[in-house]
């Protein structure tokens, strides 16, 4: 869908929310799938404050945390992210909008905790980072930060266009005890709830998130480990190259969202 | 989180005899001793259990937090600008460790 | 004014069941500790067990609608029974869209908080929590304006208290009915013998 198709698709959907001003339009809005729409909208107003709210909301510690690792140096190189970047807000804005991506060099997919590790073991000569970290939240959360606001739009042409159907594939396969697909619950029935919340449409665009349940950050592939399980389907390790694929699925299919991480859900 | 990290804010400036809020939030588990972990034994109780706010030495504002204070404690209260000065946090944990904090208030 | 409105202390017992975004991990902990039991480690020592066997009923609990147990403890904690409907205002929504963090806001607007004329303390309770105390705030009139908001838990949909001491003696309250609806922890919705921790741990 172009820009201005979803954009047109999206005033249609507010204009008939208008004029038909019941609580029906509303739940239209969210259980259309014919658009994206962040998970933001299927939140409640109190956890929506949760996230607006500068000063209320819980990720940004791991975005000031994040700073404080951009700043420090690490490994034998005795060198820093700064060193070698500067300022983040300059030379890090939309970057992250833009993962995972295509990896010429590795011949493979690479998200931004990925890029985070090969930038410490390659250039700082540092340990990597353990993935799902304190540490690795707060870097991915402080690099997300730098591009709050943007439009996600990761590249599909080229050698990435394989690793986006892989990811499609298992965003469509049902799984688990529960035989269940990812778009059954997405796709097919978002906007309704389960038991207590609201089924989004699954979106990554809040990513890392800060989850109440979880009282702390968590990435994509955390979130796809959770959902694995909730179908009682076998988790892939995080970083796996199933998970990078689907990953690389979900950006694409949550394109032209807004980057809003920290984000804040139940 | 493992740190304790604070947040805090008050106005940049406040009128002499004017009330004025503040607020802060911390990062903390607020571990309520009634959840289990993933090794299925119980998470003993650990919370910050009273909080407190000191004005040029004078306490004006203190709290007793019990477990039903959410994970992160967040408050958000008043005080009577009175002169220019600090206004002392301290968060009293139940281990024992008083997290002590502080801001500036300018009082015109 | 009126004592206890009768609407105030309705207890709604709801069907929730408990789930994984639960805020006391609930499930575990029923039937481990009676409410009995709680309360008794909550105001602790022999106070307590005076207060909940052998103390007549405070005049509080002539109210139908609060519990008897909340009446006991009030007194214990808070030295009064004299508690008249009014002043103190507690701000809470009606449906907490999570448990684990529902935005609370407490004041007395009307106190002039002078030397002669302010709020002492205000005290939040609640009914159906696994420990009923919530907060205590201490004022003075170096505060400027009782007032305070945190996000706190609440177990499960229940009533919450809200009782003030003012300098002068006298003590008021409110209540509110908060509906909690509890998280989705879908491994518990869709296989109840899931053996999944409650902290937050579902990874
Ligand atoms: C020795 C200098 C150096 C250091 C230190 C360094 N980087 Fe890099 N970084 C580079 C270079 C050169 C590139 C571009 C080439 C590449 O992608 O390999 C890059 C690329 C990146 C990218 C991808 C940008 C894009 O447009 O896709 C990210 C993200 C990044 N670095 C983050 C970090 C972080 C986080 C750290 C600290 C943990 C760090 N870098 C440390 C030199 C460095
Ligand atoms: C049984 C229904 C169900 C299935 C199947 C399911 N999920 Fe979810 N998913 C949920 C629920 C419930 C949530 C939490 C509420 C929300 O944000 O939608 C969630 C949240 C998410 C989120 C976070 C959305 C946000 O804005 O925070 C993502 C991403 C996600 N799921 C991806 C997936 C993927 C990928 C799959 C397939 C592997 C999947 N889900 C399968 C129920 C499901």
């Amino acid at each position: 869908m172009s820009s201005t198709h979803f954009i047109g698709a999206f005033l249609a959907v507010e204009m008939l929310a208008a004029v038909v001003l019941t609580a029906h339009a509303q739940e239209r809005q969210l259980t259309s799938g014919a658009f994206p729409l962040s998970g933001y909208h299927y939140m409640g107003t109190q956890i929506q404050e949760l996230q607006d709210d500068e000063f209320l909301n819980p990720g940004r510690f791991a975005v000031d945390h994040g700073l404080e690792l951009w700043l420090e140096s690490d490994g034998s190189e005795g060198l820093s992210c700064h060193s070698c970047h500067g300022d983040a807000s300059v030379s890090m804005s939309g970057v992250a909008a833009r993962y995972p991506q295509f990896d010429e060099n590795r011949r493979s997919l690479v998200n931004l905790e990925g890029r985070i590790n090969e930038m410490r073991t390659e250039f700082m000569k540092a340990e990597p980072l353990e993935l799902e970290s304190e540490e690795m939240l707060a870097l991915a959360a402080y690099l997300t930060f730098q591009s709050l606001g943007e439009v996600m739009d990761v590249d599909v042409s080229g050698e990435a266009a394989r690793y986006l159907e892989e990811g499609r594939e298992y965003y469509m396969q049902r799984r688990g005890q529960l035989d269940l697909a990812c778009s059954q619950c997405h796709d097919e029935r978002a906007g309704m709830m389960l038991r207590g919340d609201r089924i989004s449409q699954g979106h990554v665009n809040g990513f890392p998130v800060y989850r109440l349940i979880w009282r702390s950050m968590g990435s994509r592939h955390r979130m796809f480990r959770w959902c694995n399980w909730a179908v009682r389907a076998e988790p892939r390790e995080l970083g796996s190259d199933e998970y990078l694929s689907l990953e690389l699925y979900l950006a694409w299919r949550g394109r032209g969202l807004n980057i809003e991480s920290p984000a804040v859900r139940p | 989180m493992a740190e304790f990290r604070i947040r805090k804010s008050v106005p940049e400036t406040v009128r002499k005899g004017e009330v004025f809020e503040i607020k802060t939030l911390v990062t903390h588990p607020m571990d309520n001793g009634f959840m289990f972990g993933r090794d299925g034994k119980r998470i003993p109780r650990h919370i910050i259990h009273r909080f407190e706010a000191i004005y040029n030495g004078k306490t004006v504002f203190g709290a007793d937090w019990h477990v039903a204070v959410s994970t992160n404690p967040y408050i958000s209260f008043h005080a009577l600008a009175e002169e220019s000065g600090t206004i002392e946090f301290r968060w009293h944990d139940d281990n024992g460790t008083v997290h002590v904090d502080s801001v500036y208030i300018q009082v015109i | 004014m009126k004592r206890l409105l009768p609407e105030l202390a309705t207890e709604h017992r709801g069907s929730e069941a408990e789930g994984c975004g639960e805020p006391f991990g609930m499930r575990r902990f029923a039937g481990l500790v009676g409410r009995r039991q709680a309360l008794g480690a909550i105001v602790g020592g022999t106070a307590a067990i005076a207060a909940l066997t052998a103390v007549p009923i405070p005049a509080i609990s002539s109210s139908p609608n609060m519990p008897e147990w909340l009446a006991a403890l009030i007194a214990v904690r808070l030295g009064s029974t004299e508690f008249v409907e009014g002043r103190v205002v507690l701000e809470m929504p009606d449906r907490a869209d999570t448990g684990l963090s529902v935005p609370m806001t407490v004041s007395v607007p009307d106190s002039p908080m002078t030397d002669a004329d302010h709020v002492r303390s205000i005290h939040v309770v609640t009914t159906r929590n696994p420990q009923p105390l919530v907060t205590d705030y201490y004022f003075t009139p170096a505060s400027g304006l009782a007032r305070v908001s945190q996000r706190i838990r609440l177990a499960r949909t229940q009533q919450v208290y809200c009782f003030a001491l003012m300098s002068d003696g006298t003590s008021w309250m409110t209540a509110r009915h908060v509906s909690v609806a509890l998280g989705a922890c879908a491994d518990e919705i869709f296989l109840p013998d899931a053996k999944q921790p409650v902290d937050g741990g579902t990874s």
